[in-house]
């Protein structure tokens, strides 16, 4: 039986716990540390190595979904958690001042990832940050030769975090 | 509320002289570090060149992957965590609630010293630090 992992990556405060811990059917695993730089001006704490939470299927196969650290210096745990994995959530918050330049810093470091799995990209606080829109974000894929699906999301609201893991599950080939 | 970490140059010098200190009076122990909670290096001792940025990110995640582990398994508070290589140990432990000691050392002398240094030493930088 294959095993379902997947994997959500995105900037630091962008909500890839809260994302996890919206879908998760038990208390998700958390790595959370005081934050001591700019991010401790928006947040108390950051992910330093991992989040972790499952989800059932209706065919009751289960779903392991990990989230990564946000920050760059953190990456070497990047590597290690997309081992094994089916497909990537890319989460960007809109309300930053480049969230374009945000996504290709995941798009550069997973690249090989991507490639070999597949990727959806959501998009948070866009109806505070309606620019740029879904249009902008794939039209910038397509400058990179992607054509990856972007959704907007409000990863508070479970409903949308499942959407995001149906529309991965259906862009990526199974390994 | 922000609750951001400023080492002054002379607080850092503080810091690596006391780590320069453990570092010489301690058997086995050739390097150590200082860091914040969330894997920014701030201060390091070293015999040995070493990437003290890199050791900082991963200490950081590896003290807090242990501290998540003691509490899924319903124990308490995680004092170190423990890397025992074959020529050796690193050890990581926190220093007040924003910052993480790591210690790396030969295997000349017993764990439990080390151990019982390493604890010491936070606590010693633990109470400088809240004095600067």
């Amino acid at each position: 039986m294959s095993e379902l992992k997947f994997i959500f990556t995105g900037p630091p405060g962008v909500g890839k716990s809260t994302a996890i811990a919206a879908v998760s059917e038990f208390a998700p695993v958390v790595t959370d540390v005081l934050a001591t730089d700019e991010l401790s001006d928006i947040k108390a704490q950051t992910t330093a190595a991992l989040d972790f939470g499952e989800i059932t299927l209706d065919d009751g196969e289960k779903v392991r979904l990990y989230g990564t650290p946000g920050q760059r210096r953190f990456s070497f745990m990047w590597e290690i958690l997309i081992e094994g994995g089916l497909g990537l959530v890319i989460l960007v918050d809109n309300s930053r001042p480049d969230p374009l330049a945000d996504l290709d810093i995941y798009l550069e470091n997973f690249s090989g990832f991507i490639r070999d799995t597949g990727a959806v990209i959501g998009v948070t606080r866009m109806e505070s940050h309606p620019q740029p829109d879904l249009d902008d974000f794939a039209a910038h894929l397509e400058r990179h030769g992607l054509a990856l699906p972007v959704l907007e999301v409000d990863i508070r609201r479970r409903e949308d975090v499942v959407q995001l893991l149906d529309v991965l599950m259906m862009t990526c080939e199974p390994a | 509320m922000s609750k951001r970490i400023k080492l002054t140059e002379e607080g850092a010098r503080i810091l690596e002289n006391m780590l320069g200190h453990f570092v010489a009076e301690t058997t086995g122990v050739y390097a150590a570090l200082v860091s914040s909670s969330d894997g920014h290096a701030l201060a390091q001792w070293s015999q040995s060149e070493l990437h003290g940025s890199k050791l900082s990110a991963m200490s950081s995640s590896l003290l807090a992957l242990g501290e998540s582990l003691s509490r899924e398994s319903g124990q308490q508070a995680c004092q170190y965590v423990i890397v025992e290589t074959l020529d050796g140990f690193l050890v990581d432990l926190r220093v007040g609630e924003r910052m993480v000691l790591t210690v790396l050392a030969r295997k000349d002398g017993s764990l439990g010293l080390l151990l019982s240094a390493c604890h010491q030493l936070a606590e010693e930088l633990s109470s400088r630090i809240r004095k600067e």
